[in-house]
């Protein structure tokens, strides 16, 4: 049996894990934020009567399942201090904080959270995957008091306290990088009016309140009737050094199109972009039924979003030849890219991993077999392509003295 | 004297329609009390549902039968869903022959993590059902 | 016995409400408890079961005793298999009398509910590669890495696979007829059948063949201008903006030619891509973004293409001196002899596999069959090479296992209603129904069957049954 590691507890890294742990391997995965699950956990379902093939479901299956792996163990709020690849294993020294929830020994009884005196304990459950969270920034113990509450709590022993944070030295013999992204902020591109005006939005916040209700919120404060989707914000975009297309911002566009089509017919849906990524397997069939349902396709992404009459938002259009219009919209969606999570750039620096002028680690490895990436973090890509790429890259850490 | 309420059954297939009614039945107050009115029956896939089924849970006393099952192209087993449609279509058909009302048997899709389209399914075919069961 | 744990689930006054939904179940072992979910409630399981030599549990109450992780544990305490506690979810808040319908429905449905047998079944180890392109050297590379004795072979040459994972028979073409084989698992990596589209299409060359073709030019035949056309009836991919780039630019630096490149949306989904096409800017090559249909003519002189500029929105009509067309834009002949030996779907496009977000980009309908590269739909590089090692790796963990453990819980085929219409056959979207001569009936093989009971629904003279969600049982659990 050998063990691995994973760094990175969202969609990919769990994945892998569960490649690994089925072929009989130990592996801990190291997580650097409290809670565990990524941000596929904010991700509302998109299908309509028909499945528009996100992945959002496979992957909180995909998760649900490795949670349940007694040879799969989490570290949370964790931080890498050391990495030393010269030897035969990789060693990865740190620390992470307590208190450690151990999700294959939890029963999802609730006692923990009934427990806390902060409150400290959140529950997420979606889909058969339920994850239990603690909130450092309430939690008793992370703030330097003594409490074990949950820990007492919890008659499963699922519940790991004591000190606030512990020093942990694993030995692997192979690791795989999954950090994932980050979000473009669009308040790097102020004339959008993110953060200054209401009714804007990013992709990641439409998915959360599709998954509450059933429409978007609009300028005025009420449900939108017509909501405009602005594409490639933070992307393609080389004035501010981000050449390259994040790759799913067309598709969960185009998706979360169709799906307010089906919930409001009577809702206006544009779409403004420069090009039209391609996704799904079987795409101009899906793109076709989208512009059959009555969504506009606007080539020309608007300049900026600002404050028009009568509560709505009013979207400047300069074309190529120099002319001008503007449309109004109750809501926009800005669809943001991806960049590489805060903190890669640390784990590529500790691992040797070479990355591109944006930071994504790419298809290159620094120790072929031993130190290898998946997910995000090597390119932009989907949830079924991140964990097809975490598969892979499972293999290549097995592969290596295969015979084993 | 307690009224009887009009006892629905939901057949839900596994993958999908029963992890809804999981996340369901641990909401608030009024989803709960709706789903005390169901009698929830877990299926490996709604494809397995057929009119033979159907029309013995009528005969027995349930005032109507939703089937839950997978988005179309979210199918588990692939095609399962598509199948369902075709057989509470026949059954609908069913019911229009013997003079009933075919709306006492629907079929709707949803997927795992849509807990909310499931309590708004119950609600409309419950409203359905309550509407029609004075007749 | 059944023995039937009630938890109240920290309500108020739980004794009382235990007490009347004990009072309305009336079954023999029944025993509350406030917290089912904690060490306490493991205390009373074991003792009970202990006591009363419970055979099959159920565990009644909130969401939490639907986790595995709590059943595992409880059957541990009472000293079963996991397969023999069940759990019953009360909604929040039911009333004693919600609470005891749904133990009774339990309690009957599980009284009928067989107890099931498993079987080990031994599976080969030798794996088939159809394909020996990028995708099937790939795969069979990987696979035979782990250990596996691989074959690869063209993909033409298989006529049927039937069998279950870990056990196929594969029927496949040779010299002097035909022979079948024995394999654990099968990765299919053909080509794809999109080349077979272009050849001939409106006297345009395929993309991969132009630079072939311009080279092989008299210098005074060598065209001045070209143009590359994509996404002409179905979209293309990121690949084939990758492949026009690299061909764009490779004939305007080795021949100065002026190249258009005409297509719908400019892929640029990958690393790198997107600086390519910077780069093709840059160098001069034009990009017409249509909208609609482009009209393409072909002449003595060249090649005339009238569309519609879909950033101008104007119309605009471009001639040059040869025209290339990227066969992936072009509706295919569909895979459908590989796809019927293989008993692999179809998607929307004709190739191997339907479209089902649960199949991961190497998985079938069928477990132990793999789809991997141009026969699935997917043309780019990296990624047909990401999917051949998970595929390899997905074989591996099939058969390293060497047995597996099958619970004869599949459907069972009544001989004497069945009419082998073949209903069945055609229905399962796991060829786990074949014909069983001796007995002249269909038969289900439990390795192959998922049991989703797709059969049973589908047999017109209802002559399958799945034991574990028979009528019966359904209607016990419906019921009052």
């Amino acid at each position: 049996m050998k063990r691995f590691l994973v760094v990175g507890a969202g969609v990919t890294g769990f994945a892998a894990a569960l490649e690994l742990a089925r072929q009989g391997h130990g592996v801990t995965i190291l997580e650097s934020s409290p809670a565990i699950g990524g941000k596929v956990l904010s991700y509302c379902c998109k299908a309509t009567d028909s499945c528009s093939r996100c992945g959002v479901c496979v992957a909180h299956d995909a998760i649900a399942e490795a949670l349940r792996h007694p040879r799969i163990s989490i570290l949370t709020g964790a931080r890498i201090g050391a990495v030393d690849a010269a030897g035969p294993a990789v060693t990865v020294r740190g620390v992470a904080a307590r208190p450690q929830i151990c999700h294959s020994l939890c029963v999802d009884c609730g006692a923990c959270a009934s427990a806390c005196p902060a409150r400290s304990i959140q529950r997420y459950s979606r889909g058969g995957l339920t994850t239990y969270t603690v909130d450092p920034s309430t939690c008793l113990l992370q703030k330097g008091k003594s409490c074990a509450a949950c820990a007492e709590a919890c008659g499963f022993g699922a519940i790991e306290a004591g000190a606030p944070e512990q020093p942990f030295d694993l030995s692997a013999d192979g690791v795989l990088i999954a950090t994932g992204h980050e979000t473009f902020d669009p308040v790097c591109k102020p004339r959008l009016g993110y953060g200054r005006l209401l009714g804007v939005t990013t992709g990641l916040e439409a998915e959360r309140a599709l998954s509450r209700q059933a429409g978007l919120t609009g300028a005025n404060g009420e449900a939108a009737g017509s909501v405009a989707f602005i594409q490639c914000v933070g992307s393609r975009d080389p004035v501010l050094c981000r050449n390259f297309c994040s790759a799913v911002c067309c598709a969960y566009a185009l998706r979360m199109a169709r799906l307010l089509k089906a919930r409001q017919p009577a809702a206006e849906v544009t779409v403004y972009y420069i090009d039209i990524q391609n996704f799904d397997k079987v795409f101009t069939p899906f793109r076709e039924g989208i512009e059959a349902l009555g969504v506009r396709f606007v080539r020309g992404i608007p300049s900026s979003v600002s404050r028009a009459g009568s509560g709505k938002l009013g979207l400047l259009i300069e074309d190529p030849n120099g002319n001008r219009t503007t449309a109004q919209h109750d809501a926009v969606v800005l669809s943001v890219g991806m960049s590489p999570a805060d903190g890669a750039s640390r784990v590529a620096e500790l691992f040797g991993l070479p990355a591109d002028e944006f930071g994504f680690f790419g298809h290159c490895i620094s120790k072929p077999g031993r130190i290898v990436a998946a997910g995000t973090c090597v390119e932009p890509q989907s949830i079924v392509q991140s964990i097809a790429s975490a598969r892979a890259a499972a293999q290549e850490l097995l592969a290596q003295g295969a015979s084993a | 004297m307690a009224r009887k309420t009009a006892r629905i059954t939901a057949l839900l297939c596994e993958n999908s329609g029963w992890k809804a009614y999981v996340d369901a039945a641990a909401e608030g107050v009024e989803a709960s009390r709706l789903l005390q009115d169901l009698d929830a029956v877990k299926l490996p896939c709604s494809g397995k549902v057929e009119v033979g089924l159907i029309l013995k849970l009528l005969e027995n006393g349930s005032a109507g039968v939703l089937v839950l099952g997978c988005p179309k192209d979210n199918c588990t087993f692939i095609r399962g869903n598509y199948r369902a449609e075709k057989r509470v279509g026949a059954a609908k058909a069913a019911l229009r022959e013997a003079g009933l009302d075919e709306g006492l048997v629907r079929l709707d899709f949803l997927s795992s993590l849509d807990s909310r389209k499931l309590i708004d399914a119950v609600v409309s075919f419950k409203g359905y059902i309550d509407d029609h069961s004075r007749s | 016995m059944i023995g039937v744990f009630v938890c109240s689930c920290g309500r108020r006054s739980a004794d009382a409400w235990l007490e009347k939904v004990g009072a309305a179940v009336a079954v023999k072992h029944f025993f509350g408890h406030a917290g089912l979910c904690g060490p306490d409630g493991l205390r009373l399981i074991r003792e009970k079961s202990k006591k009363h030599k419970l055979g099959r549990l159920l565990l009644a109450g909130c969401a939490a005793l639907q986790s595995e992780a709590l059943i595992k544990n409880a059957a541990k305490a009472a000293g079963v298999a996991s397969g023999a506690v069940f759990p019953v979810l009360f909604p929040r808040r039911s009333s004693p009398a919600v609470a005891a319908r749904m133990i009774r429905q339990a309690t009957t449905g599980l009284q009928l509910l067989p107890v099931f047998e498993s079987r080990r079944v031994a599976l080969r180890n030798e794996v088939l590669v159809l394909g020996g392109g990028p995708a099937g050297t790939e795969a069979a590379r990987q696979v035979a890495a782990f250990g596996y004795p691989t074959t690869i072979t063209e993909p033409h040459v298989l006529e049927s696979l039937t069998g279950g994972v870990g056990n196929f028979s594969a029927r496949l073409r040779g010299e002097g007829g035909a022979a079948t084989r024995a394999f654990g698992a099968v990765v299919i990596a053909s080509d794809g059948t999109a080349g077979a589209a272009s050849s001939a299409f409106r006297g345009l060359v395929p993309l991969a063949d132009l630079e072939g073709h311009i080279e092989g030019l008299a210098r005074r035949d060598k065209p001045r201008s070209a143009a590359l056309i994509l996404d002409l009836e179905i979209d293309e991919t990121k690949a084939s903006t990758a492949e026009a780039l690299r061909v764009a630019l490779a004939l305007r630096a080795r021949y100065r030619i002026e190249l258009t490149i005409l297509l719908r949306h400019v892929r640029v989904s990958s690393l790198g891509l997107e600086k390519r096409y910077d780069e093709a800017r840059e160098a001069g090559i034009t990009f017409v973004k249509y909208d609609g249909a482009p009209r393409i003519a072909a002449s003595p002189e060249g090649i005339s293409i009238a569309c519609t500029d879909g950033v101008a929105g104007e119309d605009v009509e471009i001639s040059v001196g040869i025209a290339a067309v990227s066969p992936h834009g072009l509706h295919a002949p569909a895979e459908r002899a590989l796809g019927e030996a293989a008993g692999i779907g179809l998607d929307g496009y004709g190739r191997l596999q339907e479209n089902n977000i649960h199949l991961l980009p190497d998985q079938t309908n069928r477990l132990g069959v793999f789809v991997v590269g141009p026969c699935r739909g997917e043309f780019d590089g990296e990624t047909i090479l990401r999917d051949a090692r998970a595929a390899a790796l997905a074989v591996h963990q099939l058969l390293s296992q060497k047995e597996l453990e099958v619970e004869l819980s599949h459907p069972v085929v009544d001989g004497d209603k069945c009419v082998l219409c073949l209903t069945c056959i055609r229905s399962c979207p796991f060829k786990a129904m074949r014909i069983f001569a001796e007995e002249t009936r269909a038969d289900c093989s439990p390795e192959a069957c998922r049991r989703c009971g797709i059969c049973v629904g589908e047999c017109p003279a209802k002559a399958i049954e799945l034991p574990a969600y028979a009528d019966r049982i359904v209607l016990a659990r419906a019921g009052e």
